[in-house]
């Protein structure tokens, strides 16, 4: 799928975890691939983090007079058409792809999670919620996202928002097919013969129970949405000038390809890495916790 | 390259013959006598075919409508204008009006059309379609922008109301001459407005009420030009084929396809793959690779519009602080811009005028240039020395990079000055409703050219001017512009032009930021290209093959 | 039965209904309106702006156009496309050809290529294969689609000039096979890891099933279990995938068919959002809208059919 938004494979059974998070751990820890890709994410993580502390420059500093220079001491990533140095807009733009990632996933998961609880456990709202799911999935991938963004602007903060309000579904899908399995189980129904009401169990028991599958789910839907912000800053509705993200980076280098490549091509990069280390990730943990989705 | 300061003239009406001559030398196609064409300056005219691409399609190619670029271009292809404008002189040249006269006080021009004109259908073109073209245009439901030009007509007012039917400022004795009576007199009405008028073919269209952009006939057109409308898929591709029929003689491209690749990036691949023929929207960043590419050639054509940076002059801190605006436009390097960032080897210094109009006047428009020092110091004379207490925004529209790239470089510089600078990019529909309604600080938007005639750019600086987005307003502005307006003689048009941009360049409604030339990168295997300030396509019916 | 049809065709319509007062409702939040499109900037009437608003009906009331628009679709009438000029139903259809031929090539080849990638994984799980597959599949999912686009571009166009640009040819005729490549490439590159991995998972699931291991406990070769026991229940999933691809059908990609310059329906609803384009938009909305909600009513069904252990509610 050109633009896919969070579609995860079909749901299928998966047992309560009671213990052995030893053992997944330790799995997690053997598949290399997946080590590794953790490990950036953890580096990358810090480098956003500090950002400008650890920047050698500020990232909004122009000088002509050194613009569209190749990667070289002092400017290990070269320059971009203003003279700023691409190696500190990197790390500024790896601030805004993580926060917009990692942000838009907690809200499609807030949104998505709770819809999918509701309607799995609820029978009486199954219906009704699992329509305004069809109709929101059948508006095409990013029609919502543009429709969304050309009505009220777009911007970093904007575009959390909008992904959260248009993501959600498949989550929620998800989410949704794995309670309609735990209902039927023992623990379940042991918790509603104590007396539990509806919230409890579907805070206590389902939730502790689903969060592997929403662990999987919340680790390749952030892969997704860096694509989606980079995407966006390609079509110039992503993050707003002068602050950088690996996307608009990719897009205003775009111009440049034939005469100052680098610009373009470490923020390509770094949008490919990032994002199959989060692929590597979810992949990883999911082998690990054998979780069937 | 056609760049050089037009020389000064002292009657437009008396130079008629003689551009008369060399228009009409210029304009003639090829002859058309249906054996094998051979262009005379060189090339051949058999199978020729040309595949233009450009970014972004226009609304319209019905001529009472278009009002973008493409469509003025397209139009002029597929209909005839009354009059054609000389490329190197810029007078008015004869078209289907083959001869005009002029009262005495000017208010009164008689046209005599070719007989030879007419449509495409095989039905002559008369002065009742000229007739017809006109009052459609003063129709009370026309939607066009051009009705403004023709209520200059005596009695327009009462047609545009729906109070009346008939026009007494529109008179036509017989099937070639057409008499149109101005209420006042109007400088520019060859240049500007019988430039604009391209008749429409009354027998088609009579009846069927206003002409709408959904009407069948704006979708199929029917003219009289060297080309007949072929296909138009809208947002994808146009297409026109020549009109062997043409009755100034058949063009000598037979066929032009224009295709819309919205991706800047894809349209220079395909220039320089030579996938496409030609384009004139080549992104600026590819020019240095597009003139060294030995299969193409770039031609760089005097603008047709400037990018601006309008100040809004009804908030603070711009309202009555015309040192600030100086202080601005004093902060800022254009020059280094332009050569930078548009890739201009020898930037001229910002104008309102365009440097290829006659009424620029070099010396009168002197806009301050860039020079740190003196913008300090304009600074404390405005009031904020340091530049405390100055924070605005400058909102421009998404997807344009130029304009994107102006924005982060006027921020950054300008924050040397000490001025708090921010930047917003909007969708296109939400960044004019906010320019037209007056909500922003700064906003980053084109100028016209004053190409072919000043005129065109007085309602920028008059007084609640329609396209005056900063509500610019001074009297004396408004006195001069409507005396040159009114003129005949074009020396004394020139002076008092001259003393509209001194003042303007005072003032500083608006930072005239860069004339931004008009490109055209073309394949070498294309003779008789010859870009004009005019119109870089204005010749394209001549192009051969070579 | 057909209760159940009738039921969720009933629903189908509710939706679509609902979908349209979402969409409607959006669209009267923007500032501005389609008259700033339809009006250039440089215009030199004020008076314009007011006719061509009231030409588009736009000074009426909110619920007034709205409810103009809800009764004449009803009747089949979708209106005109203000930035268009045309009926809304034929701007749709003129791009509607060109989306489907391109997304009915992507989804068979992609299907095509990944099926025997996945089965291949799943058969030989946790082998040297397998990891490649995973590690490629993961690759494709990973690159950024239209800077896979401009490499392919670069190289292919400009460098190699074995390829066009741009542009869709002239349909699906065999002389605009070169048109084809390059986008279905790009489109290809995210598609074919999703179906391979989700063709794999379910391979997987099969074969560890109880027939399968009975089968293999009875002697039977690898080969006659994974084509005669396992393939067939499998049909299930690659019948998912291509249920789950339907709504690609009238997608379209917003960001190939701009690179590409292909005249699609993703595009369409780009431009026609951009510009406020009311009636484009809604009729877009419906009619995409419609078949996605149609389409999942059609798998749905065929579920019913095909495997019996499925029971709806």
């Amino acid at each position: 799928m050109s633009e896919p938004v969070l579609a995860g494979p079909l749901v299928a059974e998966s047992p309560p975890q009671v213990s052995a998070r030893r053992r997944a751990v330790q799995r997690f820890v053997g598949n290399r691939l997946a080590l590794v890709s953790a490990i950036y994410i953890g580096v990358l993580a810090v480098v956003a983090a500090l950002a400008t502390a650890i920047a050698p420059y500020d990232y909004a500093a122009q000088d002509i007079t050194k613009a569209l220079q190749p990667p070289r001491s002092g400017h290990l990533l070269g320059t971009d058409e203003f003279g700023r140095d691409v190696l500190s807009r990197m790390i500024a733009g790896s601030r805004v792809s993580l926060t917009v990632g990692v942000l838009s996933v907690l809200l499609v998961l807030l949104v998505g999670v709770t819809i999918g609880l509701v309607a799995g456990y609820l029978r009486r709202w199954d219906g009704p919620l699992m329509r305004v799911v069809d109709i929101f999935m059948s508006i095409p991938d990013f029609m919502l996202l543009l429709l969304l963004i050309a009505l009220f602007g777009s911007g970093s903060w904007k575009i959390v928002i909008f992904i959260g309000l248009s993501a959600w579904m498949s989550t929620a899908r998800l989410v949704r097919g794995q309670v309609l399995r735990l209902r039927e189980m023992e623990f379940v129904m042991a918790s509603e013969c104590l007396g539990a009401r509806p919230g409890r169990v579907m805070r206590k028991d389902l939730l502790r129970n689903v969060l592997d599958v929403i662990m999987v789910q919340a680790t390749l839907s952030i892969s997704l949405v860096i694509l989606l912000e980079s995407g966006l800053s390609y079509l110039g509705l992503g993050a707003q000038p002068p602050t950088p993200s690996w996307g608009n980076m990719l897009a205003e280098g775009r111009d440049f390809l034939s005469q100052a490549w680098w610009i373009a091509t470490f923020p390509g990069l770094a949008i490919f890495c990032t994002v199959m280390a989060f692929n590597f990730v979810g992949d990883g943990i999911r082998d690990a916790l054998d979780v069937r989705m | 390259m056609t760049r050089d300061v037009q020389f000064t003239r002292r009657e437009a009406i008396s130079l008629f013959s003689l551009a008369a001559l060399t228009g009409a030398a210029g304009l003639a196609g090829c002859s058309s006598d249906g054996s094998s064409k051979t262009a005379t300056a060189g090339g051949s005219c058999t199978d020729t075919a040309i595949k233009l691409g450009t970014n972004g399609d226009c609304q319209n190619i019905n001529p009472i409508l278009a009002v973008d670029s493409d469509g003025y271009w397209r139009t002029d292809l597929m209909f005839d204008p009354m009059v054609l404008i000389d490329p190197k002189s810029l007078a008015p040249v004869p078209n289907l009006a083959k001869k005009w006269d002029i009262s005495t006080d000017g208010k009164t021009y008689t046209f005599t059309l070719d007989p030879r004109a007419k449509f495409q259908d095989g039905s002559p073109l008369t002065s009742r379609d000229v007739e017809f073209t006109i009052m459609s245009m003063l129709d009370p439901g026309y939607t066009g922008p051009f009705q403004t030009y023709w209520a200059r007509l005596e009695g327009a007012d009462a047609v545009i109301k729906g109070s009346a039917k008939t026009l007494p400022g529109l008179q036509t004795p017989d099937d070639h001459t057409i008499k149109m009576v101005l209420s006042q007199p109007y400088a520019g009405f060859l240049t500007v407005i019988a430039r604009q008028l391209k008749p429409l073919p009354a027998h088609l269209l009579e009846g069927k009420g206003p002409l709408t952009t959904s009407s069948p006939f704006s979708q199929r057109p029917v003219g009289s030009g060297q080309y007949q409308f072929k296909n138009w898929a809208r947002g994808n591709l146009f297409a026109a084929d020549a009109n062997a029929r043409y009755w100034q003689g058949a063009p000598c491209m037979k066929s032009i396809t224009q295709t819309i690749i919205p991706d800047m990036n894809t349209l220079n691949q395909a220039l320089v793959s030579g996938q496409l023929d030609a384009s004139i929207v080549p992104p600026p960043s590819a020019l240095p690779q597009l003139r060294q590419d030995s299969a193409l050639h770039v031609y760089e054509v005097a603008p047709q519009y400037a990018e601006g940076l309008w100040f809004n002059l009804q908030r603070a801190p711009f309202k009555g602080n015309a040192k600030l605006r100086q202080a601005i436009a004093a902060g800022v390097d254009f020059v280094a811009f332009q050569k930078q960032f548009m890739y201009i080897k020898d930037p001229t210094p910002s104008s309102f005028y365009s440097y290829a109009s006659w009424a620029y006047d070099a010396k009168a428009a002197a806009v301050p240039q860039y020079d740190p020092e003196r913008a300090k110091s304009l600074l404390v004379e405005a009031g904020h020395p340091g530049g405390q207490g100055v924070e605005f925004e400058i909102i421009t529209n998404a997807g344009n990079a130029y304009r994107a790239q102006e924005q982060t470089y006027v921020q950054a510089q300008l924050q040397k000055l000490g001025l708090k600078v921010s930047v917003k990019q909007s969708e296109w529909g939400d960044f004019i409703s906010s320019v037209t309604k007056g909500n922003f600080d700064v906003a980053a938007i084109s100028i016209g050219s004053a190409i072919p005639d000043p005129t065109a750019l007085d309602f920028a600086f008059v007084t609640n001017g329609a396209i005056n987005y900063g509500k610019y307003s001074n009297p004396e502005v408004d006195r001069l512009l409507a005396e040159a307006g009114a003129a005949t003689d074009q020396a004394k048009r020139k002076e008092l032009y001259s003393r509209v941009q001194a003042i303007l360049a005072q003032d500083l409604p608006l930072i005239p930021s860069a004339w931004y030339p008009n490109y055209l990168v073309i394949k070498k295997t294309f003779g008789n290209v010859d870009p004009a300030v005019i119109g870089p396509y204005w010749n394209i019916g001549k192009y051969s093959s070579i | 039965m057909t209760l159940y049809v009738l039921r969720r065709l009933g629903q189908t319509i509710a939706m679509l209904w609902g979908l349209t007062i979402i969409v409607f409702a959006l669209l009267q939040l923007a500032p501005g309106g389609p008259e700033e499109y339809l009006v250039p900037n440089n215009l030199t009437d004020p008076g314009q702006k007011q006719r061509i608003i009231h030409q588009l009906g736009l000074d009426q009331p909110m619920l007034t156009q709205y409810w103009h628009w809800l009764t004449e679709i009803v009747r089949g009438d979708f209106g005109t496309a203000y930035s268009y000029g045309q009926p809304v139903l034929k701007v749709i259809a003129s791009r509607l050809a060109p989306t489907l031929e391109l997304q009915v090539v992507v989804i068979l080849l992609s299907i095509a290529v990944a099926i025997p990638i996945g089965v291949i994984a799943a058969v030989r799980r946790y082998s040297g294969v397998d990891h490649v597959v995973t590690t490629a599949s993961l690759f494709g999912l990973s690159m950024p689609n239209f800077w896979f686009a401009l490499l392919l571009i670069l190289l292919f166009s400009v460098k190699l000039q074995w390829l066009p640009a741009y542009g869709n040819g002239s349909g699906l005729l065999l002389g605009s096979i070169p048109y084809f490549v390059l986008p279905t490439l790009v489109l290809g590159l995210a598609l074919v890891p999703w179906y391979a991995r989700f063709m794999r998972a379910s391979m997987i699931e099969t074969l560890q099933q109880d027939h399968i291991r009975t089968a293999r406990a009875q002697g039977i070769s690898e080969r006659r279990i994974v084509f005669r026991q396992a393939l067939k229940p499998s049909i299930l999933p690659v019948l998912t995938i291509v249920g789950l691809s339907l709504p690609l059908l009238v997608c379209g990609s917003v960001i190939v068919e701009s690179i590409f310059a292909w005249p699609g329906l993703g595009r369409l609803a780009y431009d026609s959002i951009v510009r406020q384009d009311f009636p484009l938009v809604m009729g877009l909305a419906v009619l995409t809208g419609g078949f996605v909600m149609l389409a999942n009513l059609v798998v749905d069904l065929l579920y019913t059919v095909i495997d019996p252990r499925v029971v709806y509610g």
